[in-house]
């Protein structure tokens, strides 16, 4: 695959709950080499798209196509091991394996059986190349539980970064981090954006608008615009469903500044 | 892993152990006490394996009679065909009037198809019932009842089989293995000391299995499996594995129980004892693989001593135990020695230390 190409795929997904439809109607591409973020209000099922990519749950109607495969018909673990990974928003590390056992156990989801059955004597090169990248070479060997709320998100982009997926989607990577943590980790996923494809839920338009090039505006589980964020800002629509709801100070303001 | 030791002191415990029981025991007790303990290093075969299921899978399975029944059985076949000749029909299928050898008994004249197969059927039923039960995702105590429920069938089979398993008594009168004399105390020194060695064969593959990566993923889908499942490991086939080798390790301490004790029979490897399989586990301490075999050690020595001095008192007495066990110590004896350890013996580790948090350890190179 090359850059610009046609990645993942998504035709006409419904998700429904119990009649409740928290997808519908969606169509997305993401092509190979974007850094796309996915925005909306809460409940306009951003989330539930990601987990109906990675087969969390299963869509009523549509296809998704990855890299020319059918995603619908496989399990979560043929997915990723497609190349599709995935972060959630509460970070989910091992808390009791230290950190490098922690991208270890992420690292070694390719071997064979029988080198699965053997002890781990070395670090592997990708791990402590991971290590490195996301920032934790000093916590190698400390348990996974004592690093802070960041520092565990950082880990789990790093568990992702070692199973070398094509396409990575991280569910709201910055929520929670204070504002020096969130400019890092804007970094952080540029410079994956250089080798990788990305699809990042953001809630902090601040932290969109100034590492996004493209943004997709989710509401009431459809797709309402895309493009890149200034434009986005500008439409009406997504002014009026941002501030539509007048409670919600926070994202009224962001919208119009 | 492994207490903190150093790997030449583990391997020096081990050989010392090793020593204890096959020299020192041999020669301290007689030989009625040899072939309890022999018994006793059966059941913490069974536990080794309950531990690598249960402690480090999270899978309670409370069907392990049914995989130590399935070895026993095949060993139990074997030696009776033996010894009754080639021919012949064992002696209780005479008393039932069975007159020719059922389809079922006749590969197990077979010593090679009975020794590998009191290993390996009981692997086989493990990744069958494995492939249908971990797929549909049945967990906990849906999983552990489901593994009660196939055992009770099983016993219950057993007994309605009179012709072909024996019924209620099973097989009994076990008098030969392979051709030795089992009233021989040379004989009966010999099965202890191989029993003794499948031990720790046992007690190293479970080593490895907990040590390896592969131990890793199954411990990580104990705790979280669908975040397992996030990483790309297919969690059913990490969680068959370990379950059909559980299964095994049940199924070679029940074809060497058969040699030792004389007998298989249903109430062997009915619920009750499945049951008790899970209290050595419990009470030795899930998660260590010494606990399980110290479990399975000292609660039989237990109910040896207690049921000889009051015959009916030990039931009541296991019970009391699990529940003071599990109330105040619920990692079993191997988590008392490590909370001691941890209290008077080391100082603090790294583990308590303070970290720095936040954004100056990150450094990303853009």
């Amino acid at each position: 695959m090359s850059k610009g190409q046609l990645l993942l795929e998504i035709r006409n997904l419904e998700v429904s709950f119990d009649g409740f439809k928290a997808n519908s109607e969606v169509d997305l591409d993401v092509l190979e080499g974007e850094l796309r973020f996915l925005i909306g209000p809460n409940g306009a099922g951003k989330t539930t798209l990601i987990d109906a990519i990675t087969g969390l749950v299963k869509p009523s109607k549509g296809t998704i196509t990855f890299a020319n495969k059918d995603l619908l018909q496989r399990r979560e673990f043929e997915i990723v091991r497609l190349g599709v990974g995935r972060t959630f928003q509460k970070a989910n590390v091992f808390e009791e394996l230290t950190v490098i056992e922690n991208l270890d156990l992420a690292a070694s989801f390719r071997l064979t059986l029988p080198k699965l059955f053997r002890r781990r004597k070395t670090v592997m090169p990708e791990v402590l190349e991971a290590l490195d990248v996301v920032g934790l070479p000093d916590y190698g060997d400390r348990p996974a539980g004592v690093l802070s709320h960041g520092q565990k998100q950082w880990l789990e982009i790093g568990m992702l970064l070692v199973q070398d997926p094509m396409l990575l989607l991280l569910d709201e990577p910055v929520a929670g981090m204070s504002k020096a943590e969130r400019t890092k980790t804007g970094e952080l996923l540029q410079f994956i954006a250089q080798t990788k494809t990305l699809m990042v839920i953001e809630h902090d338009m601040d932290f969109v608008r100034r590492f996004s090039k493209k943004v997709t505006v989710l509401c009431e589980g459809q797709i309402l615009c895309e493009g890149p964020i200034e434009q986005v800002q500008a439409n009406p629509m997504v002014q009026e469903v941002y501030l539509g709801r007048a409670h919600d100070r926070r994202s009224q303001e962001e919208v119009k500044a | 892993m492994g207490g903190g030791l150093t790997p030449w002191k583990r391997r020096a415990i081990f050989l010392a152990v090793g020593f204890v029981f096959i020299v020192v025991a041999p020669a301290a007790l007689s030989t009625f006490r040899l072939a309890l303990l022999g018994k006793y290093l059966c059941f913490a075969i069974i536990a080794v394996g309950i531990d690598l299921a249960w402690g480090y899978g999270g899978m309670l399975t409370i069907g392990q009679g049914l995989f130590f029944g399935l070895g026993g059985y095949s060993m139990g076949m074997f030696l009776k065909l033996q010894e009754a000749g080639p021919g012949n029909l064992p002696d209780f299928m005479t008393w039932s009037g069975v007159e020719a050898l059922p389809a079922m008994w006749k590969p197990f004249s077979n010593p090679v198809v009975a020794l590998t197969g009191a290993v390996l059927i009981p692997m086989t039923v493990a990744a069958a019932l494995g492939a249908l039960i971990f797929r549909r995702r049945v967990r906990g105590a849906y999983f552990a009842i489901l593994t009660q429920a196939l055992t009770l069938a099983f016993a219950i089979l057993l007994v309605g089989q009179q012709g072909i398993t024996g019924g209620t008594n099973g097989l009994t009168n076990v008098t030969t293995f392979m051709g030795y004399d089992l009233n021989d105390p040379i004989n009966q020194r010999s099965l202890y000391v191989l029993i003794v060695l499948c031990l720790g064969a046992v007690y190293l593959l479970a080593r490895q299995v907990v040590e390896s990566r592969y131990g890793r993923v199954l411990m990580a889908v104990r705790d979280r499996e669908d975040r397992v499942r996030f990483l790309g490991y297919n969690p059913t086939t990490i969680k068959i594995i370990a379950f059909s080798i559980s299964a095994g390790m049940a199924g070679l301490a029940g074809a060497l129980f058969v040699p030792v004790v004389g007998i298989i029979s249903p109430a062997l490897v009915g619920i009750v004892p499945s049951i008790e399989m899970v209290i050595w586990v419990a009470l030795g301490g899930r998660g260590t693989l010494i606990g399980a075999v110290v479990g399975a050690l000292l609660v039989n020595y237990a109910k040896t001593t207690l049921s000889e001095a009051y015959p009916s008192g030990w039931l009541y007495f296991q019970g009391l135990l699990f529940v003071v066990v599990m109330a105040f110590a619920p990692k079993g004896v191997a988590g008392l020695w490590k909370m001691y350890n941890e209290r008077f013996r080391r100082p603090k580790s790294a583990a308590s230390e303070p970290v720095g948090h936040g954004a100056e350890a990150l450094d990303v190179p853009v």
